[in-house]
């Protein structure tokens, strides 16, 4: 059952990390989903009343804390509390990545995914074999390399190769640092070039995560954390809403790591013995 | 879902179905990504996404999870009057004109914030253009901000298509 408790480690870890990023921007959702919503509604033609009406939102964006004892008291709460919460992320990450209040925040969608993940390995909680746990940092990685191909290839335009799009978005009238301060600093001119090489690096950095599930395991599961965690310098904390997942994800990956380890020396130590 | 089959994919290891079904899920979702740089019409189905287009919720909503972050240059111009469409400019904006460049979604300038108030005004910016470029495909989306007894309404108006 050690192999089990392994297991249960990673799901909530990956747990916690989820919740982190979901509530990374609370002081922002809850103003706006309690009464921004409700005092100025805005409606559009696609989305139907269920997935308009606010208290939607509202419901969708408090449930998962209610589920937060799954995580702490797995004892009490046991496989089935874990496969309930993680069953219960997956639907209100569905809810709020199609309701017109909050479609656009990427922090549900990725969310959506990394908690399709969490369910996966809830439900292969009892597994011990060796083939399970490659296969699960195998998925993790995949998930991970999916999410930024999504970006990679909407990127893949003149105006974000020329700097243009994130000159505009990052780099003029930002409140933001180090944009805000570079913007008193450079010129017109350097601030543009900048952009530019900005843009490509984001590009290639993300190019280069692309290619993550090719990596060894034994330095991929910190090396992307430490390349998505440094996206917040070129970008603002708030993004840690849409990585916290992923990292999250990938750092619960350590404990199988370790645990192939310490498996492998015990082989290896009952070889020579 | 849980059976476990004999598809030996990695030497003598086995998969089990939701396993399969789980890398096969991620696979079809890059490869539409993938498809996305080279096929004019799959550009134009993410983009029409973008600006809320779909034949129906579900359509759009399946779409949707395909991933979309910091796509396209998207931009959006909103007026208290109607616009010329010929003559949307980033570097050009007429007196009373908002524009701004959006990193997804540009539709959500409107709902994402703190501003929406704003929109309730009597002299309310109404009339929304929305700009969505990518390689050689262009797509122009005209939106009215209509008032009706339970708030603010999106009302599409009509789409122009370009290719350069």
């Amino acid at each position: 059952m050690n192999e089990a408790r392994e297991n249960m480690s990673v799901v909530r870890i990956a747990m916690a990390y989820w919740l982190l990023g979901w509530y990374m921007k609370i002081l922002f959702f809850s103003h706006y989903l309690r009464n921004y919503i409700w005092d100025f509604p805005i409606r559009h033609e696609l989305f139907p009343a269920f997935f308009s009406h606010p208290l939607t939102a509202n419901l969708a964006y408090a449930l998962p804390l209610f589920f937060i004892p799954a995580i702490l008291f797995p004892a009490i709460t046991g496989r089935t509390g874990l496969l309930l919460a993680n069953s219960v992320f997956l639907i209100c990450a569905v809810i709020l990545s199609l309701h017109s209040d909050t479609y656009n925040d990427a922090t549900f969608l990725v969310s959506f995914w990394v908690a399709l993940w969490m369910v996966w390995v809830t439900l292969h909680l009892d597994r011990q074999d060796e083939n399970f746990r490659r296969h699960a940092r195998l998925l993790a990685l995949c998930l991970v390399a999916m999410i930024f191909l999504g970006g990679f290839t909407g990127k893949l335009t003149s105006a974000y190769w020329n700097g243009e799009v994130v000159y505009h978005t990052h780099f003029l009238s930002s409140p933001y640092w180090p944009f805000s301060w570079l913007e008193k600093v450079c010129s017109a001119e350097q601030l543009r070039s900048l952009a530019t090489i900005v843009s490509r690096g984001i590009i290639l950095m993300e190019l280069f995560i692309v290619f993550c599930p090719l990596m060894s395991f034994r330095y991929v599961f910190l090396l992307i954390p430490c390349l998505m965690a440094s996206v917040t310098i070129f970008n603002t904390w708030k993004i840690l809403s849409v990585m916290g997942g992923l990292i999250g994800m990938l750092l619960a990956c350590l404990v199988w790591n370790e645990q192939d380890r310490k498996m492998k020396s015990a082989n290896d130590a009952k070889i020579n013995a | 879902m849980l059976n476990i089959i004999p598809i030996s994919v990695f030497g003598k290891k086995t998969l089990s179905n939701d396993t399969l079904l789980f890398y096969i899920l991620i696979g079809l979702m890059s490869a539409v990504m993938i498809l996305k740089v080279f096929v004019p019409g799959v550009q134009k189905k993410l983009i029409q996404h973008f600006h809320l287009h779909g034949q129906s919720f579900f359509e759009w909503s399946v779409w949707h999870f395909i991933p979309w972050m910091y796509n396209y240059e998207n931009e959006i111009w909103m007026s208290r009057d109607p616009l010329d469409v010929s003559s949307l400019s980033r570097d050009q904006i007429p007196q009373g004109v908002y524009h701004e460049q959006v990193n997804h979604f540009p539709l959500r300038t409107i709902t994402f914030g703190w501003h929406r108030y704003m929109f309730y005004s009597p002299n309310r910016l109404r009339y929304i253009y929305i700009r969505s470029r990518y390689q050689s495909m262009t797509l122009l989306s005209h939106y009215v901000l209509e008032k009706d007894q339970r708030g603010l309404m999106i009302r599409f108006q009509g789409t122009r298509e370009y290719h350069e």
